[in-house]
């Protein structure tokens, strides 16, 4: 190696904190006097800037991130020895959905004895998710058989609408709760707004009793109740009393 | 504490062009990383790392693509891989002999990269980046990780299991075979007449 590779090797990056190596006085020497090393080193900063500042070539595609985000839950449900995976099809609607993240933030603490680590009850992260991984996939104005495959397909596990008198299905989408993917049906019920939250429990998860039943939670009434595959929860901004009618009807068919 | 899914979505973009790089095939790319994050949740559960996630989750990724060549990596580098010995990650033997340039003629082509950064950013940053991803496998995850992702030396010879010194010099090969890749490529644009209209750059050529 002649002299300026050498030169070249120890004192780049210029502009950066790196380890001083033996010799660093000496090639700083030649390259006050070098126009060749000077040169060089002023085409490797622009190439070096440009590549700083532009950062990441690309963003990971929505359909990547959701790959992943459902690579994680099978290993989570299934410890990765489920076969295949699933294709994606059919048509979602992308949407902002702030009554949704805010019932979600609402239902931080969905996720409690998962054998998992505690849950945030300030609901950020469930919001940043929401915004930013799965970027609320959602189905909109869904008949019920669609809902079911949309979910079989997104989260793996057979999941099926319930249905609730004289009420009307407004939306379907997949949501992150406390970091775990979820099922969420959205209805629309004299003029409230209901959302039913299902989270698929690990094998052999337990599920606190102390945190089921009705709370209320920033203005909104959350109901929760598991089946032993799933953790419920119904989410209204309709009175308490009503919604725990309705919670215990569902709660009284899904237990096993 | 943020959870690893969390951690997970902070980090995909720069795993997802890692992992593209690497490969050279958005399918192969993603595949990288679904088997790099599903990888890296079991370690996860069974021992969260001391060092950075970021940090770590990338080098995860490098170690998934080490260790499994035959599954995501171009099937031309795998080929040459083992004519080489079947090493994934390797040293060039010796800093930019196999490409001779002389100085003045890649002086005289950045003069045009100089043009093209004050007048065209984003073009320039366009032909880098398509530039770093022909140069060799070790070199350009080399060069990735120290210039895109900004890991220090110690972080970025781990990842790639060398020594600093060995880093330093698949480094220098790397830059010196990318300043001549980006001149070749602006210069090669130049006289396909691409910028005929263009009077900085007609101007520039008959100069």
């Amino acid at each position: 190696m002649d002299r300026c590779d050498r030169i070249r090797e120890i004192l780049w990056p210029l502009d950066r904190p790196r380890e001083v190596v033996e010799g660093e006085a000496e090639a700083r020497a030649h390259l006050e006097e070098c126009d060749d090393c000077r040169a060089f080193f002023e085409r490797d900063a622009m190439i070096s800037e440009v590549l700083r500042a532009r950062g990441v070539a690309e963003s990971a595609p929505p359909d990547v991130r959701e790959r992943v985000f459902d690579a994680l839950a099978q290993e989570r449900m299934w410890g990765g020895s489920r076969p295949g995976r699933r294709t994606r099809s059919g048509r979602f609607v992308v949407r902002a959905l702030p009554w949704a993240a805010s019932v979600v933030a609402a239902v931080g603490g969905l996720a409690l004895g998962l054998s998992r680590p505690p849950p945030r009850t300030d609901g950020a992260f469930a919001q940043d998710f929401l915004s930013r991984a799965v970027q609320a996939d959602a189905m909109a104005m869904p008949e019920a058989q669609d809902v079911s495959a949309f979910f079989r397909r997104e989260l793996g596990v057979p999941i099926t609408p319930i249905v609730l008198k004289d009420a009307s299905m407004s939306q379907a989408m997949i949501c992150l709760i406390d970091g775990q993917r979820a099922a969420m049906v959205e209805y629309e019920i004299d003029g409230y707004t209901l959302a039913h939250y299902q989270v698929p429990l690990a094998a052999g998860g337990e599920v606190d009793p102390g945190a089921q039943g009705l709370t209320d939670e920033d203005g909104v009434c959350v109901y929760r109740w598991s089946d032993g595959r799933f953790q419920h929860a119904l989410v209204s901004d309709m009175p308490g009393d009503r919604l725990q009618a309705i919670a215990e009807a569902r709660f009284a068919t899904s237990t096993p | 504490m943020a959870t690893f899914e969390e951690q997970i979505s902070r980090s995909i973009d720069e795993m997802f062009d890692g992992a593209r790089l690497m490969t050279g095939d958005t399918t192969r790319g993603e595949a990288l990383v679904v088997a790099s994050v599903v990888d890296a949740s079991r370690r996860y559960r069974r021992e969260p790392p001391r060092e950075r996630f970021d940090r770590w989750i990338l080098t995860r990724m490098i170690r998934q693509y080490a260790d499994h060549p035959d599954l995501f990596a171009d099937p031309r580098e795998v080929a040459d891989g083992e004519e080489s010995g079947g090493s994934t990650f390797t040293v060039p033997a010796a800093v930019g002999d196999d490409r001779p340039v002389a100085e003045s003629d890649v002086g005289l082509l950045m003069a045009r990269m100089l043009d093209a950064h004050d007048h065209e950013p984003d073009r320039l940053s366009d032909v880098i980046r398509a530039e770093m991803a022909h140069l060799p496998l070790t070199e350009r995850i080399a060069m990735w990780l120290v210039s895109v992702v900004q890991f220090d030396y110690k972080s970025a010879a781990a990842a790639l299991e060398m020594g600093i010194g060995d880093l330093r010099h698949v480094l220098l090969h790397a830059r010196r075979e990318l300043q001549v890749r980006v001149a070749v490529s602006l210069q090669r644009e130049m006289m396909e007449g691409s910028r005929d209209e263009d009077p900085r750059w007609t101007n520039g050529a008959q100069a």
